[in-house]
């Protein structure tokens, strides 16, 4: 005898498929969020950086002998290991738990589909339900390529991660490193592209110009300026100018790097357009302000009558000319630029200011750009954005960021006021920028954006050091501020009896600060703000250092000097 | 030969103690309770091991046509979807698969420094093969991806055609990009996103245990969601099975119209009957049809154009291009930490010129690459609404030869084929002379 019938057995299967489904679907959910919910528990647990141990491991740096601080180290450690461990196990489990309830679960909805399978109906369908569907679906269709379309162009605008790298690279300056040769000596005005950075030097600490201690040499300099040093291998490279009955007389010398003997000097001009005479320029600038610049084969100089000049390394020109005498109030002080063959000018003096590039083999003008700026003493220097090169020049009333290739104009922030002499200064993505009566400006290299403003213990005319995180700035009053970067929050002030002309630059692990007096206030680069030496020259400094290997080569108001240890 | 089967089946059982053996180096023993982390990727197997793979995938996919075409048999062609399951899948671990093996093809196509094993060359063109010949036998039961969701189906929705046809646009545009990444070296995206890996592994990253799930829960009551409306395969199989000599048909012989199979299938892929439609509906589909001819080469180029304003953006995939642009975000000071990459390359004897020109070869080859598949999404969305603008006439029910996976639900549906199986089962009673 038969206990079930036939309707019978497939109503019970059917009925028991239907509650294994549900009871497995259940289970399965359920399981689903304890996973989900130990997953996020697990992404967000750290044991390494557990806060109570950080708090307790800080504690513990400033008391190593508690031996129960140490206990309790060890044991909330192991806990919050065995936590994340745990919760790891859990998830595992859960896993597995899962893959049988997912199994149940298919068969039991595979044991109703059999179960319950219905005959085939007949089923009618009409041609118009077919036009409206397909124009539905061609609306759909067209909505989907909209979207994609759109997407596409939102990823294209919004993507700022990927650098674009033109293999052929047809326009821009293109991913370009200085040469090798510019980043090892000091090429012009504040180093390799003017930005005061030379962290591979490795320059004495200590010195005494009077007793001569570490002074390998001292040389007098025939005529003064304010100009800096410029070392390109063994030759050190100075310009003086001065005035006698004759007019002005602008020179450029060469020095050996290793002895100071001046090994020659060259007479520069007067070229057509220079004036015959010159105001009086010894209480602002001088004569000789703008420092040099140099390359393996060329070494530059500008002066205050207008006249440039492009000598070769023996002394004998090779072009020069006078790019446009205007009369200012300090006299020209702008240094010169070498970027790749093409000298860069910044002459911002009057109605005709303008920043150019010319050809350094001739002196053909590459490139010239116009500025609608008031007189300016500060110098261009090199930046960089991403993969370009940009040629950053400051002046009032908007410091600008030029193409130093084609002269473009890339951006410009008109935030800067007054007399403006200082240089701007670079690291990373920023650009520093600072004028005597308004302010000091970090802004991102790459668009000009203001990220941070200060306005207080403004320079006069030292330009500000950037470097890493930080920034360096030194007054004509004696006060030098250290300010993080990134925040433009102050991280050390220091106060000295005697003002500052020239620019701090770090060279080596220090950055170094000579004061008007000859004193030079050595810092170290990170860490707190506090000079750790203080070599006197023993003579009136205006000009900035250059450094090249283990030598400092510093510009008194008389005698050049080179600083090294020397036993 | 019945003599071979016991060695036969005795090595085959033996096989992981000889793959085992080839691991000469032993692991540490740590007198720890430490326990070695699970593979993230299937060990290793001997060459013979993969030929046995191709052998066993053209076996099964001889039985899959035979099953469709021939027999017209779903209870054989469920249960070789079980073993396809069981063999491809939990004990092959999903790999390599047909799917995947599109990605070997395009690296070694357009890398001459990668040279493709044969067995995957093999794997890749022995289901386009069959398909060419019977239709798409692969994905019917085959395939452990398609299998596996073929085993999951419970109740299956109609999904309207207005939703179903953007959806099913979407394996041209995974195919594309499949494409692109593993023709220059970046990425084999297929395998990485593959939702069931997860599941024959037992083991994988949550998104993809996540995703898996997703796929599972939703196959119960849409068919086939991955094969329908990700898989880039699927979509190369379904061109070539439209041109297939044979292929599977809901009836036996002829179609008589009865519209009992209208809502057999699960993937929606059985075509009505169509009569010609009036003129009024002819007139406008000519219309559609000359304005979409004239405008098709403006969206085609479009297309390309946008392809390649992306190329950047593509190129980002690349490990050389990502490194590259981490590198100069954390030199130009954009960004403080340092990624492991970026450390790595740090650590290197490569200097960063050299990374910047490997870099910028990358991105010219993604110019071309991004634009051809710009061109080509554009072409194929241009084809897809072209195809919304023909009306076809058909006398009976068939199966669409692209969208049919050759499962064989339908049979059971046709009166013909229930008639066509008494009359077999009366000839073997009542055998003849």
């Amino acid at each position: 005898m038969n206990v079930f019938k036939l309707e019978d057995k497939t109503g019970f299967f059917l009925r028991t498929a239907r509650g294994f489904a549900w009871v497995s679907a259940v289970f399965c959910l359920i399981l689903s969020v304890l996973a989900i919910a130990n997953y996020v528990q697990l992404r967000t647990a750290r044991p390494l950086d557990n806060d109570s141990l950080a708090v307790l491991r800080n504690m513990y740096a400033q008391d190593q002998d508690n031996e129960r601080l140490k206990e309790q180290i060890r044991v909330l450690d192991l806990l919050s290991r065995k936590a994340y461990f745990t919760k790891r196990w859990q998830l595992k489990t859960i896993g597995y738990l899962l893959i049988g309830g997912v199994v149940v679960l298919t068969g039991s909805l595979r044991t109703i589909a059999v179960f319950s399978k219905q005959l085939p109906k007949p089923v009618s369908s009409t041609g118009e339900d077919m036009i409206a569907t397909r124009h539905r679906t061609r609306v759909a269709l067209s909505f989907l390529g909209i979207a994609v379309a759109a997407t596409a162009l939102v990823f294209l605008i919004t993507s700022t991660t990927i650098i674009a790298y033109d293999y052929n690279g047809p326009t821009g300056v293109g991913w370009t490193t200085l040469p090798a040769e510019t980043a090892l000596y000091w090429p012009s005005f504040r180093g390799p592209g003017s930005t005061g950075v030379a962290s591979d030097r490795n320059p004495p600490v200590d010195w005494d110009g009077e007793s001569g201690r570490n002074v390998v040499w001292k040389t007098k300099v025939p005529l003064s300026g304010l100009s800096s040093p410029v070392v390109w291998d063994s030759a050190v490279f100075l310009t003086g100018a001065g005035t006698d009955a004759g007019g002005v007389r602008n020179e450029v010398y060469r020095f050996d790097a290793d002895s100071g003997e001046l090994v020659w000097t060259a007479s520069v001009g007067p070229f057509p357009g220079s004036p015959a005479q010159l105001p009086d320029l010894d209480t602002g600038a001088g004569y000789a302000a703008p420092t040099a610049a140099a390359d393996d084969t060329y070494v530059c100089a500008i002066f205050a009558t207008g006249d440039l000049v492009c000598l070769d390394h023996r002394g004998d020109p090779v072009w020069g000319m006078n790019v446009g005498y205007v009369e200012d109030l300090y006299g020209h002080a702008s240094s010169l630029l070498i970027f790749e063959s093409t000298l860069i000018v910044q002459y911002d003096h009057g109605e005709s200011a303008f920043v150019a590039g010319y050809d350094l083999r001739n002196g053909a003008v590459k490139w010239k750009t116009e500025r609608n700026v008031y007189d300016s003493w500060s110098s261009p220097i090199l930046a960089r954005s991403f993969d370009t090169w940009l040629l950053v020049v400051n002046a009032a009333p908007f410091a600008a960021a030029y193409n130093p290739a084609t002269g473009e104009e890339l951006w410009r922030v008109e935030k800067t006021l007054g007399e403006v002499a200082s240089s701007p200064a670079s690291a990373g993505d920023r650009i520093v920028i600072v004028n005597q009566l308004l302010n000091i400006l970090c802004v991102e290299a790459g668009s000009g954006n203001i990220v941070w403003e200060l306005y207080d213990d403004l320079p006069d005319s030292s330009s500000p050091l950037a470097y890493a995180n930080r920034v360096v700035i030194a007054t004509a009053f004696g006060v030098v501020t250290a300010v993080e970067l990134s925040s433009g929050e102050i991280v050390g002030k220091q106060e000295f009896p005697d003002g500052f002309y020239a620019s701090p630059v770090l060279a080596g692990e220090h950055v170094f600060i000579t004061d008007r007096r000859g004193v030079t206030r050595v810092f170290p680069a990170g860490g707190a703000f506090v000079p750790i030496a203080s070599p006197s020259l023993g003579e009136a400094v205006d000009a900035t250092p250059a450094f090249a290997g283990d030598r400092i080569y510093l510009r008194g108001h008389e005698n050049l000097y080179c600083l090294g240890e020397n036993g | 030969m019945g003599r071979l089967i016991f060695p036969l089946l005795l090595f085959l059982f033996l096989s992981p103690v000889v793959a085992g053996a080839i691991d000469r180096v032993p692991s540490p023993d740590f007198e720890s309770d430490y326990s070695f982390p699970g593979l993230q990727v299937p060990p290793p197997v001997p060459p013979w091991h993969e030929i046995l793979d191709v052998g066993v995938l053209a076996s099964a996919l001889a039985l899959s046509a035979f099953f469709a075409v021939k027999a017209r048999k779903r209870t054989g062609l469920a249960w070789l979807a079980v073993f396809s399951v069981a063999y491809f899948g939990f004990y092959r671990k999903g790999c390599i698969c047909p799917i995947g093996s599109t990605q070997n093809v395009a690296l070694a196509i357009f890398d001459s420094g990668y040279v493709i094993p044969v067995t995957v060359v093999l794997i890749f063109v022995l289901p386009v093969v069959f398909t060419l010949l019977f239709g798409r036998t692969f994905c019917g039961s085959v395939c452990p991806l398609g299998a596996i969701q073929e085993l999951l189906i419970f109740k299956p929705l109609k999904v309207p055609k207005w939703i179903a046809a953007p959806l099913e646009f979407l394996p041209v545009l995974y195919l594309s990009f499949a494409v692109l990444f593993a023709a220059t070296g970046s990425n084999f995206i297929i395998c990485r996103f593959d939702p069931f890996v997860g599941i024959f592994r037992f083991g994988g990253r949550f998104g993809i245990l996540l995703l898996g799930g997703l796929f599972i829960v939703t196959g119960f009551f849409v068919a086939r969601p991955y094969c329908r409306f990700f898989c880039p395969y699927g979509l190369i199989l379904s061109w070539v099975s439209r041109l297939s000599r044979r292929h599977v048909t809901i009836t036996p012989d002829e179609c008589i119209q009865c519209t009992l199979c209208e809502n057999a299938c699960p993937v929606d892929a059985i075509r009505k009957p169509v009569e010609r439609g009036p003129d009024s509906e002819s007139g406008g589909n000519r219309r559609r049809m000359t304005i979409l001819l004239a405008i098709a080469p403006l969206v085609i180029a479009l297309g390309g154009l946008l392809g390649y304003a992306l190329h950047n953006v593509f190129a980002g995939m690349h490990p050389t291009v990502a490194t590259a642009s981490r590198f100069a975000l954390e030199e130009s000071g954009a960004v403080e930490d340092m990624t492991l990459r970026s450390e790595t390359f740090r650590a290197s004897t490569a200097t960063p010129e050299e990374l910047r020109e490997a870099a910028a070869i990358v991105v010219s080859r993604y110019k071309t690459g991004s634009t051809l598949v710009g061109l080509f999404v554009a072409m194929m969305f241009c084809v897809r609404l072209a195809a919304l603008s023909r009306r076809a006439a058909r006398d009976g029910y068939i199966p669409d030869s692209g969208a049919c996976v050759s499962c064989g639900r339908c049979f059971s549906y046709c009166p013909r084929e229930h008639a066509a199986r008494a009359g077999a089962a009366r000839e073997l009673k009542e055998p003849t002379g």
